[in-house]
């Protein structure tokens, strides 16, 4: 695979945020233009579901087809620019040490967990139950959730079109780093999925560090 | 064997065990399903059965509503590079098409004949009842200004998907938050090796067709402008034929119902929803 390993010199001492976001739970928070967030995957192998939205107009949002049309490949990485639902560039990846994150399926659900895993698993938690909560501390609702960034998560497109959640290829420390182009909020759901490999079977911690332009 | 044996169902080997298992099964389904039994449906449908139809001039829209147990034609009579279409549950329209559960609930990218269009909420929007082409895109989505001015110019100003379904959404009283990811017809996206998108020469035929079985009732969005990935330098402007017809009721062995576990659990969520 054409993964594309770029490191980051930046210390997380000097970060104006640092906060540890607790296995199977959200954050939010908004970025400046200018100002640049890392997540970190503590432990490795733990995706993290990622939306963003303009601070100024909720209504404009990240759109992954949009953003994988633009770049004509079918993963995030290293120089990835994150396009919105108006072609604007909301942000730009600099920094991955792992090479490559999907964008193409989605949170999970409850509901689409009945689906995938049977009927007996609609009452485990989800990145979708995340994603409502925590939108609706922003006046946002399940209307908003569009399809989102799954930061760590390692899901193959093959060329025959086979697509699978595979194991996680993030080891513990790794991260990612994005600079915001323009004001905007960001919304993550630290996945609770343990009946696929997207987070080794086992949802762990993540860091979550804000630096100033 | 007494109790203590058998695997404890909250540990990672066991989901993973699991998880496996429904990988393989999925995967021998989908290689089976490469020599699909063919349609049922005619190539042909007869006027009585059609309700509604409509040549969509390239570059168009158009939105219907379509009553569950009707069906949807697309027929690519012009061989056009892309018709993408949006659903949404007529009922309550907060759940909507949703690509990326397509995919994943279907282990494939490689949507066509028999596979299901699925909402947010693990139930069946549509069905594939048909399909002529098998070579449709789920990742890459439909035209924007941007993307029509990187392929044809910053001043050509052609008509583009993202904002014919802001317009075939307004006028189902829905706003630009009703308007997601799409999926897009006659778009032969694949992908190499390294996850470059690749555009399959040769796999738009002319009079190419598929139908899209309502499983519930829907506000369906067509928008018949060409693929942001299409190779074509030019903007070609080819209409594509949309018909709602009165389509055979699923038989209780219906292919696209029974196919795969997921989709038997699917129906048992849209259709214990719909009887209620």
């Amino acid at each position: 695979m054409g993964a594309k390993i770029v490191t980051s010199s930046r210390d997380p001492d000097t970060a104006v945020f640092d906060r540890i976001v607790a296995a199977r739970t959200p954050w939010s928070g908004m970025l400046r233009s200018g100002q640049v967030l890392s997540i970190v995957d503590l432990e490795g192998q733990q995706a993290v579901d990622t939306l963003f939205y303009a601070a100024d107009d909720f209504a404009e949002r990240y759109c992954a087809q949009a953003t994988l049309a633009a770049q004509g490949s079918a993963y995030i990485g290293a120089g990835t620019l994150i396009l919105s639902n108006r072609g604007r560039t909301m942000l730009t990846m600099l920094a991955d040490t792992v090479g490559e994150h999907d964008t193409s399926a989605g949170a999970c659900s409850c509901e689409a967990n009945t689906v995938r895993f049977g009927h007996h698993t609609r009452y485990m938690h989800a990145c979708r139950e995340n994603f409502v909560v925590e939108l609706a501390k922003h006046g946002m609702t399940k209307r908003d959730v569009v399809s989102n960034i799954n930061f760590f998560m390692n899901v193959p497109i093959l060329p025959d079109g086979e697509l699978a959640i595979v194991d996680g290829a993030s080891k513990p420390g790794d991260y990612v780093e994005l600079k915001a182009e323009m004001d905007v909020l960001c919304v993550i759901s630290n996945c609770p999925q343990v009946n696929n490999p997207c987070n080794g079977f086992n949802p762990t911690p993540v860091r979550v560090l804000i630096w100033d332009a | 064997m007494n109790a203590s044996d058998s695997p404890r169902k909250d540990t990672p080997e066991f989901h993973r065990a699991r998880y496996l298992e429904l990988k393989a099964q999925a995967k021998a389904a989908n290689s089976r399903r490469v020599t699909a039994r063919r349609s049922e449906n005619p190539r042909e449908i007869p006027q009585e059965l059609i309700m509604v139809q409509d040549l969509i001039p390239g570059g168009w829209y158009r939105s219907h509503r379509l009553p569950r147990g009707n069906s949807l034609r697309i027929a690519n009579e012009f061989a056009t590079h892309g018709v993408s279409v949006l659903l949404w549950n007529a009922a309550d329209p907060s759940e909507r098409y949703n690509p990326a559960d397509t995919v994943k609930v279907q282990w494939t990218a490689r949507i066509g004949p028999g596979k299901l269009l699925f909402s947010d909420m693990g139930r069946v929007l549509a069905s594939i009842t048909a399909d002529t082409c098998g070579m449709h895109d789920c990742i890459a989505g439909g035209s924007t200004p941007e993307s029509n001015a990187r392929k044809y110019g910053a001043d050509s100003h052609h008509r583009n998907t993202r904002d014919n379904f802001l317009l075939a959404a307004g006028k189902q009283g829905l706003g630009p938050r009703d308007v997601g990811p799409c999926i897009t017809f006659f778009a032969p996206v694949t992908t190499d090796s390294a996850g470059r998108f690749v555009w399959r020469y040769g796999a738009i035929r002319l009079g190419d067709y598929v139908d899209l079985r309502a499983e519930m009732d829907l506000l369906v969005a067509l928008s018949n402008c060409p693929h942001p990935l299409s190779p074509e330098a030019n903007f070609e402007a080819r209409p594509v034929r949309a018909m709602l017809w009165r389509s055979p009721p699923a038989a209780a062995d219906d292919f696209c119902r029974t196919a795969t576990e997921e989709a038997v659990r699917a129906f048992e969520n849209t259709d214990a929803v719909l009887a209620s």
